[in-house]
C-alpha cells in the first residue's frame, strides 16, 4: 500500500472512527484501525466487535498510488495524526503486512502491524427501513432522555433508550424512552418521513454515546437505518454500524401517573440553582432534598445531622393542598439541565408516588421522579 | 433374593470409623474425652511417629471392672445414656462408638482397675476381635494404648500427612479439650519428650479458666483480650475474646464450648462474625474463648458424628446473646489496643537499632529535617499554651507529629504512637454509622418495582425478615408464590444486582440467621465514604488538632483499631522503653 493523504482529512476520519476502539483490549486486533487503500480513496475501519465506524477519505485530499490494506494501532496513529500540522500530505506505506511508515515533512514513523485478515468483519446486508432526521432532533432525542439510562448490568434492557413509534390523537411520532428505575425520561417528536415501519428497538448506551460525538460535527441531516438486530447511523463519508440490546424495554406507560393534580410552574434556572445550592448541606451517598410546595411558595430543603441544615424559597403560583416529597437532588438536577424553556412544569400527587415534570416549552418532553422516603 | 445382607460387625465398625476416626488426632480426642467423663483429675497422653505407631492415654478416672472392660469395645456399648434418652446428655460421650471404631481401624490394649477395687484387668483387640484377657499391673485408672493406625485401611494411611503436623493436631485437639477442664492435669510427650505439662488450679470460678487459657493460649492472648460475660434465662455466657487488632487469617482459633463440649459451630461462628462486624476487615477473624453454659434440654449434641456441631432450640437468643455481649466487652475496653503489637514493636525496635547502628556512624553528619516536629512554632511563649497536662487522659498529651503520619503522645506511664488517618477514618465511620442508625434511613422509591424470583423455601424465610430488612431500607412485598416485587431500597446503595442481594440475604439468613449482608453493605459504603472524608498521611496538625483527635478517640466506642482491624495506635510503656535500653 501506498497513499498520499492530506493530514486534516485523516485527522477528521480517525476523530471518528478512533473512539469506538476500547482502551484495554484482550483481542489485540481490536485496538487497530482497518485503512485500506482502494481505488475510490481509503476506508478506515475501527470495531469493538459491537459497533463498527467506517469512513472513506476520497477525491482530492487522497492519491493511490498503490491499493492495499494494513492494520495499526488506532490509539497511537490518531496521536500521530493529532500533533501533524494542519493541512500537509502524509505519506502512508507498507511493504509488508507487518509494519506502516508514516511521513510528514520531516517526520517519519514505523508503526507495527497485524494482518488485516485477522480483522473482524461485519455484515454488510441492507437494512429493512431507512429514514432522514435532522440532527437537531435527534441530538434532542438522545440528550433529553441518555441521561436517565442505567448503568446496572443485570437489568441489561435499561441500559439503553429504546425508540419506537407511536400513534396519538391521529398523529405518529417517534419516541425515545430511558429508565433506571428510579427516573425516567420520555421524548416525541413527528414522525420522520420513512420512519413509519420501524420496529420498536433498544439502543445501547455505547451506541449512543458514539452516535452523539459523531452528530458534533455539526452535519444537517443524517440517516438512521434499523432492522431488528442492527442500527446504523451515517452521513456523507461516516458510517457506525451497531448491534441493538437483545431485551424487552419494560411497559413503561403504566408507571406514567395521569392524575397528578398539584401543579407548579417555576423558573428552571432559579429552581436549578436553589437545588444545587441547598444540597452542598447533604453531603451523604443519597443527597436527599425535600421540595414542599405551599400556599404560592416552593421551598428546597435539606438536613444533614452531622453538617447542619438549608433551605431556599422561590415564589411561585400555587393554590392547591401542601405537599412535600424528598428527592435525590442529582436527579432533580439531571432533569433541570435538560429543560431548555424559561419554566418548569412540576406535577405532584404524594410523598410516594411518581412526580412528573416538564418543560413548559417543549411539552413532547415528559420527566419521571421517583420520591425518596426521607 | 439374599441380596441385602446384614453387615458383618467388624465392617459396621469400619464404616462408623470412617466419619469418626480421620487421623491420629481424632483418637486422641475419643479417648482424652473418655478419661474426662470417667473424672479422670490427671491425664498423660503420649504419641510416637505422629501417633500413627502408637498414641497412649493414662488417665486416673473411675476405671472398669472385669466385665465392663469386655463389653467396652462392643459396638454401641455405653454407659452414659443411662436414663436412656438423647435430651439430658452431660457427657463428652454417648455414642458407645469410639472404641469399637477404634478397634476396627488399629489395634488397641486397654487396661482398668474400677475405682476402689484392687483387680486390675487387661484386654486387648486385635484385628477386630476380642482377646487376651488378663490381669494386669495397673494400679489406678485406666490407660489405652493404640498401635497400629489404619495399618487394616491402607487407604487412609495415604492421607496422613508428616508425622509433625499430626502431631500439631494432636496438640491442638487437647489444648482445645484442656482448656475447658482447668481442674484436670494434662502432660502430653511426643516420641518419649515431654511436650506439656499444665496443672490444675483451684482458684474459683473464673480465675481457673483464666490461668489454663494462659497455659494454652499463651499470654499474649491473655493481655491482648478481654472478658465477656453474659447471662439470660438459663444461659451463661463466658469467655475471653481477643482485641480486634489481635486477629487471625481463619477462624481456627476460635474455641467454643458448649457445657464444656468443645465445638466447632457454624452458627456460633456467625454470631462472632457479626459481633466483630466492622472491626475487621472481611477476611480477618478474631481470636475467641467462649463457654456456653445451656441446660441440657436446650441444645442438641447429636448432631454430627464427631460432635462438632450443635443445634440450639433457641438458636436466634444465643446468637443475639452473643452479639451483644461480644460487642458491649469490646466496647467497655474501649482505648485499648492489644499489646502483641506492642511486643512486637519493642522487638523490631530492638532489632532495627542493632542493624541501623553502623549506618548511622556512617552517616549521619546531615540532619533530617523531617524529624524536626512539624508544629513547633518558633515563639516558645506559644508552645507552653499549646500543650496540655497528660494525666487523666489514656491518650495523654500530645507531643508531635512525625512524617506528617504519626502523632506521638505522652501518657503517664508511656507513650504512644497514632497513626492519624487510622484513627480519624475510625473515628468518622462511628460518627456517620451513628447518624445512619438513628435517623431513619433514607429510601429511593423504585419507578419500576423488581421482581425477584425465589424458590418456595426461600421465599418463605425472606419474608419472615420482611419487617427488619424495611428497618435497614429494604422494602418489599410478595408478588406472587414465587417472587417478591421490591419497591424500595436504601438510597446509600447504588446499582443493585437485587437478585444477588436478596439471594445472598437467604442465604445469610438460613446460615446464621439474620441479615448481614445488607447492614454489611451499608457499612462498606459508610466505610469507603470514611476513608475517603478523612484526614490522611501527609497532612500537618496542630498539636491542637492532634491532641482534639486523642480527645474523640477516648470518648468513642472502637476507636482503638481502624475499619480494617489494624490499630490506631500503638502503646509503648515506660517499662517496654527500659527493657529497649537494658535498664530493667
Ligand atoms: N478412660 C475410661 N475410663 C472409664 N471408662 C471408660 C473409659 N473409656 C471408655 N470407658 C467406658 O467404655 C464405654 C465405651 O466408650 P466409648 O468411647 O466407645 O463410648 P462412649 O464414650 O460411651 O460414647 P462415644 O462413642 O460417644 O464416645 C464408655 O461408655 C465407658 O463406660
Ligand atoms: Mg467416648
Amino acid at each position: 500500500m501506498k497513499v498520499s493523504v492530506n493530514s486534516s482529512a485523516l485527522l477528521t476520519a480517525l476523530q471518528h472512527v478512533h473512539s469506538v476502539v476500547e482502551r484495554r483490549n484482550t483481542i489485540p486486533i481490536l485496538s487497530n484501525v482497518l485503512l485500506e487503500a482502494k481505488e475510490q480513496g481509503i476506508f478506515l475501519t475501527a470495531t469493538d466487535m459491537d459497533i463498527q465506524v467506517l469512513e472513506s477519505i476520497e477525491g482530492k485530499d487522497t492519491d493511490i498510488t498503490q491499493m492495499g490494506t494494513v492494520t495499526t494501532s488506532a490509539q497511537m496513529l490518531y496521536d500521530i495524526v493529532r500533533k501533524l500540522p494542519a493541512n500537509i500530505q502524509v505519506e502512508l506505506f507498507s511493504e509488508s503486512s507487518a509494519k506502516l511508515s508514516i511521513k510528514a515533512s520531516s517526520t517519519a514513523f514505523a508503526l507495527n502491524c497485524l494482518p488485516a485478515e485477522d480483522f473482524p468483519s461485519f455484515p454488510s446486508e441492507d437494512f429493512k427501513t431507512s429514514f432522514e432526521i435532522k440532527s437537531s432532533d435527534l441530538i434532542r432525542l438522545i440528550d433529553k432522555t441518555s441521561f436517565a439510562m442505567s448503568m446496572e448490568e443485570t437489568r441489561y434492557y435499561l441500559n439503553g433508550i429504546y425508540m419506537h413509534t407511536i400513534e396519538a390523537d391521529g398523529q405518529s411520532y417517534l419516541r425515545t424512552v430511558a429508565t433506571d428505575g428510579h427516573r425516567l425520561a420520555r421524548v416525541d417528536m413527528n414522525l420522520p418521513e420513512g420512519a413509519g415501519s420501524i420496529p420498536g428497538v433498544i439502543i445501547p448506551r455505547k451506541t449512543i454515546l458514539e452516535i452523539r460525538k459523531l452528530l458534533e460535527d455539526g452535519k444537517d441531516k443524517v440517516t438512521l437505518s434499523l432492522d431488528e438486530t442492527r442500527i446504523s447511523c451515517s452521513f456523507e463519508k461516516v458510517k457506525l454500524i451497531s448491534k441493538l440490546l437483545d431485551g424487552t424495554f419494560p411497559d413503561y406507560t403504566r408507571v406514567i401517573p395521569e392524575g397528578n393534580e398539584k401543579v407548579v410552574n417555576v423558573s428552571n434556572q432559579m429552581l436549578l440553582e436553589a437545588v444545587d445550592r441547598v444540597s452542598t448541606v447533604s453531603t451523604d451517598k443519597s443527597r436527599a432534598i425535600k421540595i414542599n410546595v405551599d400556599n404560592d411558595n416552593i421551598s428546597i430543603t435539606a438536613n444533614n445531622p452531622d453538617q447542619g441544615s438549608a433551605s431556599e424559597n422561590l415564589a411561585v403560583e400555587y393554590k392547591g393542598d401542601r405537599v412535600e416529597i424528598g428527592f435525590n437532588s442529582k436527579y432533580v438536577l439531571d432533569v433541570a439541565r435538560q429543560i431548555k424553556g424559561k419554566n418548569m412544569v412540576i406535577k405532584m400527587s404524594d410523598p410516594v408516588s411518581p412526580t412528573l415534570v416538564f418543560d413548559e416549552e417543549d411539552k413532547d418532553a415528559l420527566f419521571v421522579l421517583m420520591p425518596m422516603r426521607v | 433374593m439374599g441380596v441385602i445382607l446384614k453387615l458383618e460387625n467388624d465392617l459396621i465398625n469400619k464404616i462408623a470409623a470412617g466419619e469418626v476416626i480421620e487421623r491420629p488426632a481424632s483418637i486422641v480426642k475419643e479417648l482424652v474425652e473418655n478419661s474426662i467423663d470417667a473424672m479422670a483429675t490427671a491425664i498423660d497422653i503420649a504419641i510416637t511417629d505422629g501417633g500413627k505407631t502408637l498414641i497412649e492415654v493414662l488417665d486416673n478416672g473411675s476405671g472398669m471392672d472385669k466385665e465392663d472392660l469386655c463389653v467396652c469395645v462392643n459396638r454401641h456399648a455405653t454407659s452414659k445414656l443411662s436414663n436412656k434418652n438423647l435430651v439430658n446428655i452431660n457427657t463428652l460421650g454417648f455414642r458407645g462408638e469410639a472404641l469399637p471404631s477404634i478397634g476396627s481401624v488399629s489395634d488397641i490394649q486397654i487396661e482398668s482397675i474400677f475405682k476402689s477395687s484392687t483387680d486390675s484387668w487387661s484386654v486387648s483387640v486385635i484385628d477386630g476381635k476380642i482377646t487376651d484377657i488378663k490381669p494386669s499391673a495397673l494400679r489406678e485408672g485406666t490407660k489405652v494404648r493404640v498401635t497400629d493406625l489404619f495399618y487394616r485401611v491402607p487407604a487412609r494411611l495415604k492421607f496422613l500427612k508428616t508425622n509433625n503436623t499430626e502431631g500439631r493436631h494432636c496438640q491442638e485437639i487437647i489444648k482445645f479439650l484442656a482448656m475447658s477442664h482447668p481442674d484436670i492435669n494434662f502432660s502430653f510427650s511426643v516420641d518419649g519428650n515431654k511436650k506439656l505439662l499444665w496443672n490444675a488450679s483451684k482458684l474459683g470460678d473464673f480465675e481457673d479458666i483464666k490461668n489454663r487459657l494462659g497455659q494454652a493460649m499463651g499470654e499474649n492472648f491473655i493481655s491482648s483480650s478481654v472478658s465477656v460475660y453474659g447471662q439470660k434465662d438459663n444461659i451463661k455466657l463466658a469467655g475471653m475474646i481477643g482485641m480486634p487488632t489481635y486477629n487471625k487469617n481463619s477462624g481456627r482459633e476460635q474455641y467454643l464450648f458448649v457445657n464444656s463440649r468443645p465445638v466447632r459451630d457454624r452458627m456460633l461462628m456467625g454470631a462472632l462474625r457479626g459481633a466483630y462486624r466492622g472491626l475487621l476487615a472481611l477476611d480477618r477473624f478474631p481470636v475467641v474463648v467462649l463457654f456456653i453454659d445451656i441446660v441440657s434440654s436446650e441444645v442438641d449434641v447429636n448432631v454430627h458424628p464427631t460432635k462438632s456441631e450443635v443445634r440450639f432450640k433457641n438458636a436466634s437468643l444465643i446468637r443475639s446473646m452473643i452479639v451483644n455481649s461480644v460487642r458491649s466487652s469490646l466496647e467497655k475496653a474501649g482505648v485499648n489496643t492489644s499489646s502483641d503489637i506492642s511486643d512486637k514493636a519493642v522487638s523490631n525496635f530492638s532489632s532495627g537499632s542493632i542493624q541501623n547502628y553502623k549506618g548511622f556512624k556512617e552517616d549521619n553528619v546531615s540532619i533530617d529535617m523531617n524529624f524536626i516536629p512539624s508544629s513547633r512554632s518558633n515563639n516558645p511563649d506559644l508552645i507552653k499554651e499549646k500543650f496540655i497536662n497528660r494525666d487523666g487522659y489514656p491518650l495523654g498529651a500530645a507531643l508531635v507529629q512525625v512524617h506528617e503520619t504519626y502523632i506521638v503522645s505522652e501518657t503517664q506511664t508511656g507513650i504512644i504512637l497514632i497513626d492519624q488517618h487510622a484513627a480519624h477514618e475510625r473515628l468518622t465511620l462511628e460518627k456517620m454509622r451513628h447518624g445512619f442508625l438513628n435517623d431513619n434511613i433514607k429510601t429511593q422509591i423504585l419507578l419500576i418495582p423488581e421482581i425477584v424470583q425465589l424458590k418456595e423455601e426461600k421465599m418463605s424465610i425472606i419474608l419472615k425478615y420482611k419487617d427488619n430488612l424495611k428497618r435497614l431500607g429494604l422494602v418489599f412485598d410478595e408478588f406472587d408464590n414465587e417472587s417478591i416485587a421490591v419497591r424500595e431500597h436504601p438510597a446509600l446503595l447504588n446499582n443493585i444486582d437485587y437478585s444477588k442481594l436478596i439471594n445472598d440475604l437467604v442465604e445469610e439468613i438460613i446460615e446464621f440467621g439474620d441479615e448481614f449482608v445488607l447492614s454489611e453493605r451499608l457499612d462498606s459504603v459508610c466505610g469507603n465514604l470514611a476513608c475517603h472524608t478523612s484526614i490522611r498521611a501527609g497532612r500537618r496538625l496542630t498539636i491542637e488538632e492532634m491532641n482534639a483527635l486523642l480527645r474523640d478517640m477516648e470518648n468513642t466506642p472502637n476507636s482503638s483499631q481502624c475499619n480494617h482491624g489494624r490499630p490506631t495506635f500503638i502503646r509503648l510503656a515506660i517499662k517496654d522503653i527500659e527493657t529497649l535500653f537494658g535498664r530493667s
